[in-house]
């Protein structure tokens, strides 16, 4: 045995703890407020604030892990006894971190990633663990030696001497990024942050303000074409500057180093993170523009691999990003010198002209004219009035929007192969080109009707490692010889 | 590329669990319709939804009889040297291409409708997600499988 059996440190019950201990803290807060005569009269929900800091406290005390040559033992359970054996082989990803609490006991977190998380086990095959420093580097280089600790520990060496970083970004890039990326995610999460939570803790500790009557008062101020460009407007900067704010305290001080193996990846502020990306792990990389960022030449790259970006905090889902953004020529060449195994040629067989009808072959589509449908039989039963009318407006208007966005999809479809890269280049306003390395190619799915088919044309699926949220990309209405080429190449 | 296509058994299994889901279908409209008639609703709107739920009635019961047939037409799958090919569907045919060196283990599955006709489905794994050949014959789907399982010990014997 190499290492353990251990709990590792107890401080593993605290790595959520707004959301395990939130509610303590609350009670506390309500106790030395309110007083404990509140806190007595509803002893019964008093009960339900203790089930999560129980929770991970039992899990955290029936949780042992060890490591030998060849694999990661961990027992777990109170009741029914599990024993989970992961290969070091199968290891994909080792990433420590350290949130505040963390940083000052000067304890990491580790979470060792494998191959069996795409699937439904996702979350059972997670590894996360807490150790003190000396401990925490230890087991990193245990996981990413595949049990040979010596050739892991003279790779580190020869590398760390010349290591130097190979893409850094500033705050200043982050708050570009900000900017530019898709803001839509914050702007409804500051809305209803704002107008929902705000107005009911706004009534909780000002009882005797009227908060309806006020935002009443509020409103009749300006005229209600001027009142909703306002608040719009309000909501817009909001999210903008959240946006902003929550993204350059995540990303601070990124690098990544160019190591002979591995990919190491590191940012953070309040919470510091650290990931091995092994290269031989990782499945593709995506290149991402906004409109925005199409519009001033940028991109931002994310990188597939189990173990990176799949993990949240809070609310707000971690990217697995490589390169957060930069000039699409710069981001060329950083590709070709990190993952010189992938080709990033851009030779796209675009969807043909006669592919265009079937685009107009979709959900959003039947949901525009399953609208004006709708209304049109509301007026005909009788409801003639100028506000259906109005509604029956803005339905058409929709509608040519969602034309619009299904031509921007077909400008934007295609696909090309190699030995080496299968590229799908997808998207709308939003332009994505995803790369997946031919060799981890696990299945390609073809999806097609008679019409379609007799015409030559095609919607390709290509099945690969990655996290779930990103393996479902697909390549619409491409010529049917392309999912040949495809075919032909991955069974070579 | 020579294809097989499934037993023809498959057809009454498809259609014995599209009864079953009409039946769930039937149970819940039946039970919208009472709430529906207890509450204060212009007859005009009643009417459309009477004819709504009628339509997606009706439409579930040509499927019932209808769609079986077509998906058994459909149906098809071929297992060579180097890969698995299963083409499939109704409308929309999916054809999916799976290499045998990517397969990571095999399981046959016997629900209780295919346990009465004598029927088994073989289900693939891969490192990212599975795939299935459903209504073989028994003897059939452990060819297959085994078949598929002396392939993937090949590939770790090399590895």
């Amino acid at each position: 045995m190499k290492f353990g059996p251990t709990r590792g440190n107890i401080l593993l019950i605290f790595e959520h703890f707004l959301k395990d201990f939130g509610l303590v803290l609350l009670l506390l807060f309500v106790t030395i407020w309110k007083g404990p005569q509140i806190v007595l009269a509803n002893l019964q929900f008093v009960a339900l604030v203790f089930i999560n800091p129980i929770s991970v406290l039992v899990k955290y005390l029936f949780t042992k892990y060890s490591i030998d040559e060849e694999k990661m033992r961990i027992d777990s359970g109170l009741f029914v006894k599990k024993t989970m054996e992961i290969p070091l082989k199968a290891i994909t990803t080792v990433d420590l971190s350290q949130n505040l609490l963390f940083q000052i006991f000067k304890v990491y977190k580790i979470k060792a990633d494998n191959s069996s998380q795409t699937n439904d086990t996702a979350k059972q095959a997670e590894v996360i663990m807490a150790l003190k420093k000396e401990e925490a580097f230890y087991v990193k280089d245990l996981l990413e030696s595949k049990g040979d600790l010596k050739e892991q520990e003279q790779i580190e060496k020869q590398s760390d001497e010349i290591l130097q970083p190979i893409i850094t970004c500033t705050a200043s890039d982050f708050v570009l990024l900000g900017i530019l990326q898709s803001k839509l995610l914050y702007i409804i999460t500051t809305f209803s942050a704002v107008f929902g939570g705000g107005t009911y803790i706004f009534s909780i500790l000002f009882e005797e303000v009227d908060t309806s009557a006020m935002i009443e008062k509020i409103m009749n101020l300006f005229s209600p074409v001027v009142g909703i460009a306002i608040l719009v407007l309000m909501v817009y900067i909001l999210g903008v500057v959240s946006s902003a704010i929550v993204t350059v305290f995540r990303y601070f001080n990124y690098t990544v180093k160019n190591r002979e193996d591995a990919l190491i990846v590191e940012f953070g502020l309040f919470t510091k993170k650290s990931y091995t990306l092994k290269k031989e792990k990782i499945s593709g990389v995506t290149i991402k523009q906004s409109i925005l960022m199409r519009v001033f030449g940028y991109c931002s790259v994310e990188v597939f691999i189990i173990g990176y970006g799949d993990s949240s905090e809070g609310n707000n889902k971690e990217l697995s990003i490589l390169y957060p953004i930069s000039k699409l020529a710069q981001v060329n060449y950083i590709l070709d010198e990190i993952l010189p195994e992938m080709s990033f040629e851009r030779k796209y067989h675009k969807s043909e002209k006669t592919s265009l009808r079937y685009f107009f072959f979709c959900a959003r589509m039947f949901f525009a004219i399953g609208i004006i449908l709708g209304v049109s039989i509301v007026i005909l039963i009788g409801s003639v009035n100028t506000y259906m009318f109005a509604i029956l407006g803005a339905s058409f208007a929709f509608l040519i929007f969602t034309m619009i966005s299904v031509y921007l999809e077909y400008l934007n479809a295609g696909i090309y192969a190699n030995t080496k890269v299968v590229s799908i280049r997808s998207g709308i306003l939003a332009k994505k080109m995803t790369f997946v390395k031919t060799g981890k190619i696990e299945s390609i799915s073809q999806k097609t009707n008679t019409w379609k088919k007799r015409k030559g044309f095609t919607t390709i699926k290509l099945g690969f490692l990655a996290p779930l949220r990103v393996s479902n990309i697909r390549a619409r209405n491409v010529s049917n010889k392309q999912f040949e080429e495809v075919n032909g190449i991955l069974i070579l | 590329m020579e294809y097989e296509k499934l037993d023809e058994k498959a057809i009454l299994s498809w259609r014995i669990r599209r009864i079953i889901s009409f039946f769930v279908i039937l149970i819940t409209v039946v039970a919208g319709l009472l709430i529906l008639n207890n509450t204060e609703l212009d007859n005009n709107y009643r009417n459309y939804i009477y004819i709504a739920t009628g339509l997606l009635l009706l439409y579930k019961l040509i499927g019932i009889i209808l769609y079986p047939i077509i998906e058994y037409k459909q149906w098809r799958y071929a297992i060579t040297e180097d890969k698995v090919e299963i083409r499939h569907g109704i409308f929309f045919i999916t054809t999916t291409v799976i290499p045998i060196i990517r397969v990571q283990h095999i399981t046959i599955s016997r629900g209780p409708i295919y346990r009465k006709l004598g029927l088994s489905a073989v289900k693939i794994f891969l490192a990212s997600g599975s795939f299935e050949i459903e209504g073989l014959r028994e003897n059939i789907a452990n060819t297959i499988s085994e078949n598929l399982k002396s392939r993937v010990m090949e590939r770790l014997n090399k590895e």
